[in-house]
């Protein structure tokens, strides 16, 4: 009876998403167009930085460098200069975003192995994205130093900047992108949640709520057969979005696909319960999709680790993150993209999406009521 | 029970919605195998207590049982017993006629041996066996009803309960539709509908006449119909507004209602009051035809019973 009762929920509810238009739209391929959308808008080193160089060495060293900072086409050599004025014209006039000062003698000291510096002028007018480039270009100059030169990565510094990475492991070009599809990827799988709290609110705003109710359909059936129903056309969503991230972004796949699409389903389940959760409050789509978007897209951008790390340290930071699961999951995304991990590395992050899930659907199947409100 | 034929009763049943009184102490007795009708203006409560009888909605004070079971503490074994259909069209307009009536049969765990047989005579039975492939969205509003009633019958209930089937629907489906129920009540099921039409509430074997939260009247249609004080005369004057204010207050005359042309004047005696009515009009100029004996129909009880309630 159960079983049955919850497979007729569910094949209708495919049916209804297969029907309608929108929904599939919203549940398969939304996700993957939010994602091209946001990783453009977030990652801001994909945009290349336009360098002038002032170059005191005019060594083989020299060129070299710069020939091999260039290489990969994200900084463009756009012009070379004669003086520091040039430098700081250049800057201002916005014809660079960056200044590189190369200083006389610095070919010989690192062939020889002598600590040098360079110089790089960055225009401060955008910090996010001086920072950027200041990351990046640091990170090639070591690159430079190790690969080329034989050398520590630590030879040749930036002057004035105190964040001078090291090798980075698992993303070696430090490309924010890398980072940041993974996680923005884990952000736009909400959508089929979002599709299916819609779809609870939509039965109320209908009226078909009210002729269901009055059948012998248990809550446990009717919520269950929607959450399989969303779960699965979700996995076609979420499979799509991977494939935009692999092949349109490039990000590199590191990990198990079948592990990707399994932990897509414990985080589809956490927001699903979160939307049983919030539309035995509601009556309405539009009220549904607006708590949706306020207590899930938002809260992802700032308290997620999307953009920069949680700070573990901060009880109040550590209470406002864990219990979203977008946190769990931008962890579970990034690992499985970038380290290849797999369940032994990810059970933790796996494990809090399931007690979320299963705390959040307790409390919506225990708030649900078969009654009109 | 108090009586082993009584299929559903209400004791002083209440329910508030904040300060508003929706149903006011309602007590009601339907008997096994009754159509009953609840008539009233919109507004009475007739749905409210058509869902408190469906066991989707809690009473706030009083207690109903409904095939001997307490719609509170037993309101899911009384949905196996019950057919419930809103007022709102409550299926799924993207699912065809079959899936529709497929998918309830689901979920009353009909088995599929006895299903086909059953989905087969409805569809007959409803007149829909044409449409059984298209989507629920594109039938006309008549037989979006009859699909309602059809998928609320998948699972043979003893107890309909039907909130204005009618409303909106042409006058065509309408007949068609009680016709349906007219071949229900037969074969013994027990119908509870919801209508603002007082010619359906003519087809009813019981009304329950509600007001206000209130039930006014609880009896055969015929007995309400007898309700009403005094004889009922028409005449067709020729000008009916001034007509109606000047027998307004004349002496005899109980009650006036305009109908179409004619004017309905319910009297305390015919014999002596038509003439005088006449006489009374012609004496300010306006002629008048009539008078003629008419019988008090539901409609003229309807509203001259909420008309005292009203003014009381």
């Amino acid at each position: 009876m159960f079983i049955s009762r919850t497979f007729a929920i569910f094949r209708k509810e495919v049916r209804h998403i297969v029907r309608d238009v929108r929904v599939l739209f919203l549940v398969t391929l939304a996700p993957a167009f939010l994602l091209l959308m946001l990783s453009y808008v977030f990652s801001l080193d994909y945009q290349h930085s336009k360098v002038a160089v002032l170059d005191w060495d005019k060594s083989a060293v020299s060129r070299d460098f710069i020939a091999q900072i260039t290489a990969d086409g994200d900084f463009t050599l756009k012009s070379y200069l004669s003086d520091y004025a040039g430098a700081e014209a250049s800057l201002l006039a916005g014809d660079a975003d960056l200044a590189l000062i190369i200083p006389r003698g610095f070919g010989e000291d690192a062939r020889a192995g002598r600590a040098t510096q360079l110089q790089a002028l960055v225009d401060g007018m955008n910090p996010l994205s001086a920072r950027n480039a200041i990351a990046q270009l640091s990170a090639r100059t070591s690159a430079f130093a190790a690969m080329r030169l034989g050398q520590s990565g630590a030879l040749i510094t930036l002057a004035k900047t105190a964040d001078v990475h090291g090798r980075a492991w698992y993303n070696p070009a430090i490309k924010t992108l890398y980072s940041m599809v993974p996680g923005l990827l884990a952000v736009v799988m909400f959508m089929p949640a979002m599709a299916f709290t819609l779809a609870l609110a939509r039965e109320k705003e209908t009226g078909s709520f009210e002729g269901l109710i009055a059948t012998p359909v248990r809550g446990f059936e009717y919520l269950g057969g929607k959450l399989l129903a969303y779960t699965l056309a979700g996995m076609v969503g979420a499979l799509v979005a991977t494939l935009v991230a692999v092949f349109w972004f490039q990000v590199p796949f590191r990990g198990d696909l079948g592990t990707l699409l399994a932990m897509t389903a414990l985080y589809f389940f956490a927001t699903m319960s979160a939307g049983i959760l919030i539309a035995n409050f509601v009556t309405s789509q539009q009220t549904a999709m607006t708590i949706f978007l306020l207590a899930f897209f938002l809260p992802s951008f700032f308290i997620s680790g999307l953009t920069q790390p949680i700070n573990t340290t901060s009880l109040t930071s550590m209470l406002t993150s864990m219990p979203v699961p977008q946190t769990h999951f931008i962890a579970i995304a990034r690992a499985i993209f970038l380290k290849g991990l797999g369940w032994d590395g990810l059970w933790e992050p796996a494990l809090a999406l399931v007690v979320l899930g299963s705390i959040m659907f307790t409390a919506g199947m225990l708030l649900f009521k078969k009654k009109v409100s | 029970m108090a009586d082993a034929s009584m299929i559903i009763e209400t004791r002083a049943l209440c329910r508030s919605f904040g300060a508003t009184r929706a149903v006011d102490s309602l007590d009601l007795s339907i008997f096994r195998g009754e159509i009953f009708g609840l008539v009233g203006p919109d507004g009475a409560g007739k749905t409210t207590v058509l869902r408190m009888l469906a066991a989707i909605l809690n009473p706030t004070a009083g207690h109903a049982t409904v095939a001997g079971f307490d719609t509170v503490k037993k309101s899911e074994a009384i949905k196996a017993h019950l057919g419930y259909m809103s007022q709102q069209f409550s299926l799924y307009g993207d699912l065809s006629v079959l899936e529709n009536m497929n998918f309830f049969a689901d979920i009353f765990g009909i088995k599929r041996q006895a299903r086909a047989g059953r989905i087969d005579r409805l569809l007959d039975f409803s007149r829909m066996r044409k449409f059984s492939a298209r989507r629920a969205a594109q039938l006309s509003g008549g037989m979006q009803k009859k699909l309602g009633l059809a998928c609320t019958l998948i699972h043979e209930p003893e107890i309909l309960l039907l909130d204005e089937p009618t409303t909106g629907v042409d006058p065509v489906s309408r007949r068609e539709f009680w016709d349906i129920l007219t071949e229900l009540h037969i074969t013994g099921t027990t119908i509870v509908v919801s209508t603002p039409y007082m010619d359906e509430a003519e087809r009813c074997s019981r009304v329950g006449l509600m007001y206000q939260g209130r039930l006014m009247v609880c009896d055969a249609p015929s007995r309400i119909r007898m309700m009403v004080d005094g004889e009922l005369l028409a005449f067709r004057p020729e000008n009916l507004q001034r007509a109606a204010a000047l027998l307004n207050g004349q002496p005899g005359v109980l009650e006036i209602q305009t109908y179409g042309d004619l004017l309905h004047i319910f009297v305390d005696a015919a014999a002596r009051r038509g003439p005088e009515i006449i006489e009374r009009l012609a004496q300010a100029g306006l002629s008048c035809a009539g008078p003629w004996p008419a019988q008090p129909r539901m409609e003229e009880a309807f509203i001259s019973l909420i008309g005292k309630q009203a003014g009381k």
